[in-house]
């Protein structure tokens, strides 16, 4: 299991890692291409459930390594999440709207 | 056929819960099915995915059988949830319909806010409905509400940091003292029972599973415990878990609002498409199956 937490790391760097994590897919099931290193921008209209098979124990294991990975925003609240576990530009939005005010401290 | 996980040897669990009952496709048996109904008022139906799978996903015929789901299903990528998603929603209907005593492709499948299902035009017949691998399971009352949920029973949850997650602590002392190789199967005991309890109440995930519990050495789980550990429920509320097909766990949580168990017969389960629109609204969510 990745346990990356550089928090130098773009967001949806380290959003891939804990998808690919969670989904247990390889980088070209989830992102549709075989190139050397996939694409660096996530397919943010990629449903969570009904593309990626999440399940509502995926849901728990990504909370999991979201705080893992996303440690500034500290223990996350999944039913306060839960609307933004939609799709992946959703989530990636939550997630930077969420880290704004921490950089911002 | 069910080997049960917690047989049924009490008296009011075999009073409340009628045994699973397979359906192998649209042949049923649907008379077993509407005769645990018309005994216990509820039913728990389940079946393996490929007996309910089209041969071909591009059938002509599909899009009138799944109705408004149709839309959804055209949009998922992935294959074994598409795959799932038409087999569960075919498999509930049929089950319904033979309830309602109503063909299966009249049946009109909605979402409640949070993404419970309810049958338009037969909301008092209360449905539930799970899936998982190859396992598909619905659950029927006309007593309530209810709610089931099925895992296999050797999900991976240990290390997922799932007992801080999704446990109270109590259920956290308890399972401590649980042998580490019977831990992760109480987890997943837990996991569907809270699920079953949130999707019945009609939560979902919106319910903090660390503030409502069970207890983990339980042999029949008979109400729902606050984080210390003391009752929180009455007994309103039933509880089963089972084992099905070898390597699922399933449970299910009922609760009994007095509307009886034989019912009224068809016509009392209609609701008037009017009032449930008024009473009823909202998008469905994607979690709550």
């Amino acid at each position: 299991m990745t346990t990356e937490t550089s928090t130098d790391c773009p967001v949806t760097l380290r959003l891939q890692d804990v998808l690919l994590a969670v989904t247990g897919m390889t980088p070209e099931l989830l992102f549709g291409d075989s190139a050397e290193e996939f694409a660096p921008e996530l397919d943010e209209d990629l449903q969570l459930a009904d593309d990626l098979g999440f399940d509502s124990v995926m849901l728990m294991e990504l909370k999991f390594l979201l705080e893992q990975h996303f440690p500034e925003l500290g223990e996350l609240s999944l039913p306060e999440i839960l609307p933004s576990l939609h799709t992946v530009g959703s989530l990636t939005d939550c997630l930077k709207r969420r880290l704004s005010p921490v950089e911002a401290v | 056929m069910a080997s049960s996980l917690e047989p049924m040897t009490e008296l009011e669990t075999r009073r409340v819960f009628a045994h699973p009952i397979q359906a192998r496709g649209p042949d049923g048996p649907w008379d077993a099915v509407g005769e645990a109904v018309s005994r216990h008022g509820s039913a728990l139906v389940h079946a393996r995915m490929d007996d309910w799978l089209p041969k071909d996903l591009a059938d002509p015929a599909l899009p009138d059988q799944l109705g408004p789901d149709y839309l959804r299903f055209r949009r998922m990528r992935h294959p074994t949830v598409r795959a799932r998603f038409v087999a569960s929603r075919l498999m509930l209907k049929h089950t319904a319909g033979a309830v309602v005593g109503e063909p299966a492709h009249s049946l009109e499948l909605s979402y409640k806010l949070g993404g419970r299902p309810y049958l338009r035009g037969f909301e008092q017949l209360d449905i539930s409905l799970s899936h998982t691998a190859d396992l598909l399971v619905v659950g029927l009352t006309r007593r309530g509400w209810i709610g089931v949920d099925a895992e296999l029973s050797d999900r991976q949850m240990v290390g997922l940091g799932t007992e801080s997650q999704m446990c109270t602590r109590h259920e956290q002392e308890e399972l401590e003292r649980i042998a580490e190789e019977h831990r992760n199967s109480a987890l997943v005991r837990l996991w569907t029972l809270k699920e079953a309890y949130s999707k019945a109440i009609g939560q979902g995930m919106r319910f903090r599973f660390t503030e409502f519990g069970f207890g983990p050495q339980d042999r029949q789980a008979r109400e729902v415990r606050l984080p210390d550990g003391s009752p929180g429920t009455g007994k309103e509320w039933a509880f089963h878990t089972c084992v099905l097909q070898q390597r699922y766990t399933v449970s299910i949580a009922l609760y009994d609002a007095g509307f009886g168990e034989t019912g009224d017969g068809v016509h009392a389960l209609r609701v008037e498409d009017e009032l449930l629109a008024e009473l009823i609204g909202g998008t469905a969510e994607r979690f709550a199956e």
